[in-house]
């Protein structure tokens, strides 16, 4: 399980993460929502301390973030994070150097279902293949939990299509993922958890079959009444 | 260890094109030198024996050798080794820097790395020191390759022999590239590693509270600079009056310069574990 204890999160005066609470547990989609500057991205980089926050503690299966649990948490940013200059299968290299848990079986594999060729240069890739590349670098490690953030942006319909089978294959299996974005319709039916933030707070946190089924509502339902309301 | 030895690796695959493009400059522009030099001497003495209506053996009383010294006094000999300077010197900035900047953000791969994150600084400052090693180790190659092309293009009786030391005390600059002694190996490499720490951690200063960064790293780097000549000012008339002799000075200022290496590697390590930011 990953956990949120009141974290604070401030840039100079502004407060970005005002006590934040939230827990996102293993074999689960939790998915972060909110409008831009709302501190989703903040969240993603504080798990993985990528910034610091003021106070609060974030755990992971009750632990302090630490080295290890960079073999236990993945984190897709939308941005690329490999060397412009790398081939895909260099970048594959790399990964494989450095972790123990990278899976090259599962990395062959998902070359095979992006349709992505190895000997590619990464500068050479669409934006969609550059956010398949990212996808393959995260997935492809035997880890618990998956970080992406807005995977879906910017992306053209098809490979919105192909990043939404994803999360019914086995690639995800019962991995934990915290998932954010604004595209919401994509993957509406996949989440289990939705966690919605406004001005650096929770504002809900819903368990979407049981709103569904209690109060006949979905997500985009729960959001209209929030943000608009 | 065994991460360490593997970023080091990476990083240095990273810079070794720029390297090997600027080994391949140093050597072009400084083997310019040596055919400038040389041709120009040459012409002259011919002129000289012509103007003069000489015999060969006249003109060589009268007419002044030629040293190695000479090439290495034209701006195409030391030119090339200020830029290879100013590269390193832009290096030591572009190697942090070009993690965050630009599209790819390889710093979020870095920082994720399942390895201690001081390995990256410590991988960084191996590549530079590397850099820097290898392009002095390759001035001094260099050198001795245009030395052997300098005596073939001027015949013996012009040539004044010149020791290899001797050369490489002519010029401060060369003095620098072999130190006579350790002593000075010390001063002059000591002083440039402890200038590289130092100013990753202002770097990381800057990376980790960004414009405030800015003003921390600079006062950070002024009292560094206090610090390391704290010694020698205090050793001054107006302090101590010069109650501790050079050499007394020169251990003091290895152990001060050896605090403020230190200091600057925790608050490095402090700053990568906690405060850096993406």
């Amino acid at each position: 399980m990953i956990e949120f204890k009141n974290v604070v999160k401030k840039y100079g005066r502004k407060v970005v993460l005002d006590g934040v609470n939230f827990t996102a547990n293993k074999g689960e989609i939790t998915c972060l929502i909110g409008v831009n500057g709302v501190g989703k991205t903040t969240i993603m980089n504080a798990i993985m301390k990528l910034t610091p926050v003021q106070s609060g503690e974030i755990l992971v299966d009750g632990e302090k973030v630490t080295k290890k649990t960079f073999e236990k948490v993945a984190f897709i940013p939308d941005a690329a994070t490999m060397l412009p200059n790398m081939k895909i299968e260099e970048a594959m290299e790399f990964m494989d150097d450095f972790y123990t848990s990278w899976n090259q079986s599962r990395a062959n594999e998902l070359l095979d279902f992006f349709n992505l060729k190895k000997k590619d240069k990464i500068s050479s890739l669409s934006k969609g293949n550059t956010a398949k590349v990212n996808l393959l670098m995260g997935l492809a490690l035997d880890v618990d939990y998956i970080l992406m953030d807005e995977p879906f942006s910017g992306i053209d319909i098809f490979t919105r299509e192909q990043i939404a089978e994803v999360f019914t294959s086995h690639l995800i299996e019962d991995r934990g993922v915290i998932i954010t974005t604004h595209e919401i319709n994509d993957i509406e039916h996949l989440i289990d958890k939705a966690v919605l933030l406004d001005n650096g707070t929770i504002y809900k946190e819903f368990n979407t079959e049981t709103m569904r089924e209690d109060e006949g509502k979905s997500v985009i339902d729960v959001m209209r009444e929030v943000y608009r309301g | 260890m065994k991460n360490f030895i593997k970023l080091a690796n990476f990083e240095f695959n990273r810079m070794s094109k720029l390297l090997f493009a600027l080994m391949g400059f140093v050597l072009v522009v400084q083997l310019g030198a040596v055919f400038y030099e040389t041709s120009t001497f040459m012409s002259k003495f011919n002129q000289y024996m012509e103007n003069e209506q000489l015999t060969r053996e006249q003109a060589l009383m009268n007419f002044d050798t030629i040293s190695f010294g000479a090439v290495m006094g034209n701006i195409l000999f030391f030119g090339p080794i200020f830029i290879c300077v100013g590269a390193i010197l832009f290096y030591i900035f572009l190697i942090w820097y070009r993690d965050w900047l630009g599209k790819n953000t390889f710093v979020y791969r870095l920082l994720m790395l399942p390895t201690e994150r001081f390995n990256i600084f410590l991988s960084k400052l191996t590549t530079v020191l590397m850099a820097t090693f290898g392009l002095v180790a390759f001035q001094l190659v260099a050198i001795l390759i245009e030395r052997s092309v300098f005596n073939l293009l001027i015949p013996d009786d012009l040539r004044q022999e010149v020791y290899f030391n001797q050369l490489m005390n002519t010029y401060p600059f060369t003095r620098i590239l072999l130190p006579t002694n350790f002593d000075e190996f010390l001063i002059f490499y000591g002083t440039g590693i402890l200038s590289v720490v130092v100013i990753f951690t202002v770097i990381l200063l800057e990376r980790s509270f960004r414009i405030k960064g800015i003003a921390l790293g600079i006062l950070y780097g002024l009292a560094m600079v206090g610090l390391v000549l704290s010694p020698i000012i205090i050793n001054e008339e107006w302090f101590l009056d010069h109650y501790f002799y050079l050499s007394e000075i020169f251990w003091i200022e290895v152990v001060v310069s050896l605090i403020a290496l230190a200091l600057s590697m925790i608050i490095s390590r402090k700053l990568l574990n906690d405060k850096v930011r993406v």
